[in-house]
């Protein structure tokens, strides 16, 4: 028999815990989610410092404010920080804010655990900063000058900023396992009785695939620059061919976990649209059961069609005819889950409100970054467009829309709950237009660059690119300082403004709009029974 | 989650106390064969191409998701059975079938104890006589409340 002596204490408190404590020691499905959400945004403002500086640098041609060292360096850091500093966490703070009210639990299965994975990443953050920071030093060796692919033989000859990045990678790899160890056990065992994994909100659907995507493929991105640091430091020679190894053997580890990265990165963007529309459509979703399985197919055939990344290595005709009508195929499911976009809102009651206006300028723009994609995914195009600045315009017409604007859409759908406040309805569709109309100035005219044959990640272009860089260089401005519009924004809704209702917006339907906004400290402490 | 039985009869009940859970213990065990099947496969394909660094990574992220499915299973699996008689309040693990403390009805109190700065989850407790036992400690907050509540019902009914 285990029994206990007691000291009584009847005081009755559930007020939210106060000062430094509160954040580092916190164990709150929201309180983590807002840190998330708040180091994304710093890291937002981070690596679009140092997207800045390369379209400053590209204003004019020749060589004007950095070393060419030094630009790969910033190109390299912008892509790392706004990939795994800025757009992870930011998906996985609405993650953590979501995913428990959605489903009617009272918090993540693994509180804890979900402390260490968010705390882990500032640590990471200041490896990544100080891998750009170190070479600045006397000793501090030359810059990592790779681009985010760290393919070898350069990155084993660079300073030892690669070691920091190497560990930063690790870190950033450790935390995202966490994380995602974390959504799979909270979906798959804390859902409302009665909520049926077919009955799941969608947001909860696209991060349970998503959280399986990040189990399978960081692994081999950490054997990757484990075996990069031992090539570096312990005389191996995996990527070295002098030694019996092959270079091209990291390129598939890369991506291996590179690509599926890019469905990481898309599909929470994919959930938040998948209530975003509805909401404002006043219909359900169109195509529950097709959008889950166009979600699956997409992140199955996403993880075997990598090399689509590698045409030009010499793969044989057998394995690059595979990799290439495997990368078309995708557009099969992708466009099913656009089509079942466009019906939901075909004879819907549709409003114009911040969120739904990015959610269709998603639908318009990453259809068209999808369709440049086919044409990357065609070999003998690709030869022609591998390395230039279409493959720049590319990823971004599918990251900016696909990734960053559908996170914009979920801030600007949740944030009434978040905060208690209405945002200003005013204020975000201004943010929204320049920010659309700054992203199309910067990216469209690169398409035209890529085909005339700039290449990318390189300093000086020929003087006929000029017009064009003018062009993208102005727009980035543009792009760039709206994002201060953001923060703007975010603030004075958080300092106060118009009370939101429970069901902050008409057409909103879910658990989490049962709940007042902002949401008590601890929520659903009685499980909501699920019809 | 508190499923009641015997509710008809005034004298004698029984609470059967768990937490909500979605997977069973055989559901958890197919989700973790299957990661590591596809683990598996992901770690031989490139072990074969020569990047063997890439199995200690899987293996350990393997032990990590076996952990974290374990744990919360073990927790989610919990479960206690108060059996209330004219005589006595007894509470025996559910799981176990083990008996794990026994009062006299007549003296048993009910207590809910609640940290002072809201911080931590309450606690529930029943005894007598200065010795206690914890009971749906697995619950959530409002779940823990109505079973406080419920079980005062109880054992003043008769």
């Amino acid at each position: 028999m285990s029994t206990t002596t007691l000291s009584h204490d009847e005081a009755h408190h559930h007020d939210a815990p106060k000062g430094w404590r509160r954040w580092l020691f916190s164990t709150n499905h929201k309180d983590i989610g807002t840190l998330y959400l708040l180091f994304a945004l710093t890291m937002l403002f981070l690596g679009g410092a140092s997207a800045m500086l390369i379209r400053m640098e590209l204003f004019m041609p020749g060589i004007q404010l950095v070393d060419p060292d030094l630009y790969n360096n910033l190109v390299t850091n912008h892509a790392l920080i706004m990939i795994f500093g800025a757009v992870m966490p930011a998906a996985a703070g609405l993650a953590n804010w979501m995913i428990p009210m959605m489903i009617g639990a009272p918090d993540m299965a693994l509180p804890r655990m979900n402390n260490l994975s968010f705390w882990i990443l500032p640590a990471a953050a200041t490896m990544l900063i100080l891998s750009f920071v170190v070479p600045f030093f006397p000793g501090g060796g030359t810059q990592i000058n790779t681009g985010w692919t760290l393919y070898p033989p350069l990155s084993v000859q660079v300073g030892m900023s690669m070691d920091f990045l190497i560990f930063a990678i690790h870190l950033l790899g450790i935390s995202s396992v966490l994380a995602s160890i974390n959504i799979i056990v909270t979906l798959l065992n804390m859902r409302a009785p009665g909520m049926a994994l077919m009955k799941m909100p969608m947001f909860c659907w696209t991060w349970l695939v998503t959280a399986f995507l990040l189990i399978l493929v960081v692994p081999v991105l950490a054997g990757g620059v484990t075996m990069l640091l031992f090539d570096r430091h312990f005389g191996t020679s995996f990527f070295d061919a002098a030694g019996g190894g092959d270079p091209v053997l990291f390129q598939h580890l890369f991506w291996f976990f590179g690509h599926p990265e890019v469905y990481i990165l898309l599909l929470p963007s994919i959930g938040v649209l998948s209530h975003v529309i509805p909401a404002f459509s006043r219909k359900p979703l169109f195509g529950y059961n097709s959008m889950v399985g166009s979600m699956l197919a997409v992140a199955t055939i996403g993880m075997v069609v990598w090399a689509h990344h590698q045409y030009t290595i010499g793969m044989s005709m057998g394995a690059v005819t595979y990799f290439m009508i495997g990368t078309i195929i995708i557009s099969i499911p992708v466009g099913l889950m656009i089509f079942n976009f466009i019906a939901t809102m075909w004879r819907g009651s549709m409003t114009f409100e911040t969120p739904m206006l990015f959610a269709i300028a998603i639908v318009l723009m990453f259809t068209f970054g999808g369709l440049s994609g086919v044409m990357l995914a065609v070999v003998p195009a690709d030869m022609q467009y591998h390395d230039s600045m279409f493959v720049v315009a590319h990823f971004h017409y599918v990251l900016m829309p696909g990734a960053v604007f559908g996170l914009f859409a979920g801030v600007f759908y949740w944030l009434p709950k978040w905060t208690g406040h209405m945002y200003d309805e005013r204020l975000g569709k201004i943010f929204f237009w320049t920010n659309v109309i700054g992203f199309n100035i910067t990216f469209f005219p690169q398409h035209f660059l890529g085909l005339a044959g700039m290449p990318r990640r390189i300093i000086d272009y020929n003087v006929m690119f000029t017009e064009f860089n003018v062009i993208s260089s102005v727009g980035a401005i543009i792009f760039g300082l709206s994002h201060l519009l953001l923060l703007y924004i975010v603030i004075k809704t958080i300092r106060g403004g118009k009370k939101a209702e429970s069901r902050s917006w008409e057409g909103a339907k879910g658990l989490e709009w049962e709940l007042d906004s902002p949401p008590a400290f601890h929520t659903w402490t009685v499980a909501p029974q699920v019809k | 989650m508190v499923l009641t039985g015997a509710d008809n009869d005034p004298v004698h009940k029984v609470l059967v106390i768990e937490p909500n859970r979605q997977l069973s213990w055989k559901t958890t065990k197919r989700v973790f064969l299957a990661l590591a099947l596809c683990l598996g496969g992901v770690a031989w394909y490139f072990t074969s191409l020569g990047a063997w660094l890439v199995i200690p990574f899987t293996g350990l992220e393997l032990l990590l998701i076996g952990l974290g499915l374990y744990l919360h299973c073990c927790h989610s699996h919990q479960q206690q059975v108060i059996q209330i008689d004219a005589e006595s309040v007894s509470i025996c693990d559910g799981r176990l079938g083990a008996q794990q403390a026994s009062f006299p009805r007549a003296w048993a109190k009910i207590i809910q104890t609640r940290d002072p700065k809201g911080w931590y989850p309450s606690r529930l407790f029943i005894g007598s006589h200065g010795q206690f036992v914890e009971i749906g400690k697995f619950l959530i907050e409002g779940e823990r409340d109505t079973l406080a509540d419920n079980l005062r019902c109880a054992i003043q009914g008769a």
